[in-house]
């Protein structure tokens, strides 16, 4: 896959392989925390950690309700967007025009995945350190895509400065 | 209604008088460019300084990117959240 800023407010995704088409329709199902605790505790984190039960419980009444919209506004972008991707036949190889104003959106996106997976995998910040993950099982594969996420995320954040 | 009043006042106190610290808490996972870039934009800082508070919060586990009133205080961690940054507020 290639990344090119084709005009003033485009970026395409260009020569997109069957491999990476998979890795940017994950990216919405990898964000969601689902059922797993622990992964919903990190989306929604707590603005005092527990020392102040009071607040904590105020902010999940009140403010966790407009963090969720704010983030599945988001997703919908992202979702809305792959669905511009053009399709697999005749050529496997596929491509995509992102507008530079969905950026704030995919980058969001991008990280609510890296952090569900890292969470969900456990990934410790060594393991993060590690580029290049060994074997081929679902955790492999994981920090795979946390890594390659977190390039992308790094290449939408290099076009919006 | 005595409960109401000490209520009001405390709130009020809290409000007023005691300075709240934001603070950002490492993440392995959050790009040292995102966070810089969010304290940019949450707090309009310049590049420099954001670039200083994402390494404290680094290489010291967190960072008082913020202080001052509590109400504004937990208007930024709202934001912060927004851009998933794990963030607390609590009495500087």
């Amino acid at each position: 896959m290639t990344l090119n800023r084709i005009d003033e407010n485009t970026i395409a995704l260009e020569e997109v392989d069957p491999f990476c088409a998979d890795l940017l329709e994950q990216i919405v199902p990898n964000a969601d925390p689902g059922d797993d605790p622990a992964a919903r505790n990190r989306i929604y984190s707590s603005p005092t950690h527990g020392a102040d039960p009071e607040a904590d419980d105020e902010w999940k009444e009140y403010v966790e309700p407009e963090l969720r919209i704010l983030f599945r506004d988001a997703l919908e972008v992202v979702r809305s967007d792959l669905e511009n991707l053009s399709p697999p036949e005749p050529a496997l190889v596929r491509h995509l025009h992102l507008p530079l104003d969905h950026l704030e959106a995919w980058i969001h996106a991008l990280n609510q995945a890296r952090l569900v997976l890292s969470t969900r995998f456990q990934f410790g910040e060594h393991e993060m350190e590690r580029l290049v993950p060994t074997g081929a099982n679902d955790r492999s594969l994981a920090l795979l895509r946390v890594h390659l996420y977190g390039a992308l995320q790094e290449y939408f954040l290099q076009q919006l400065d | 209604m005595p409960l109401t009043t000490t209520e009001t006042r405390s709130r009020t106190e809290d409000a007023t008088d005691v300075p709240w610290n934001v603070v950002v808490h490492n993440d392995p996972v959050n790009l040292m460019s995102y966070v810089t870039r969010v304290f940019q934009k949450v707090f309009g800082y310049s590049q420099e300084r954001a670039e200083t508070h994402m390494r404290e919060v680094h290489e010291l586990g967190r960072s008082i990117v913020w202080t001052g009133l509590r109400e504004r205080a937990e208007a930024y961690v709202q934001q912060l959240h927004g851009y998933l940054l794990l963030a607390t507020v609590e009495k500087s």
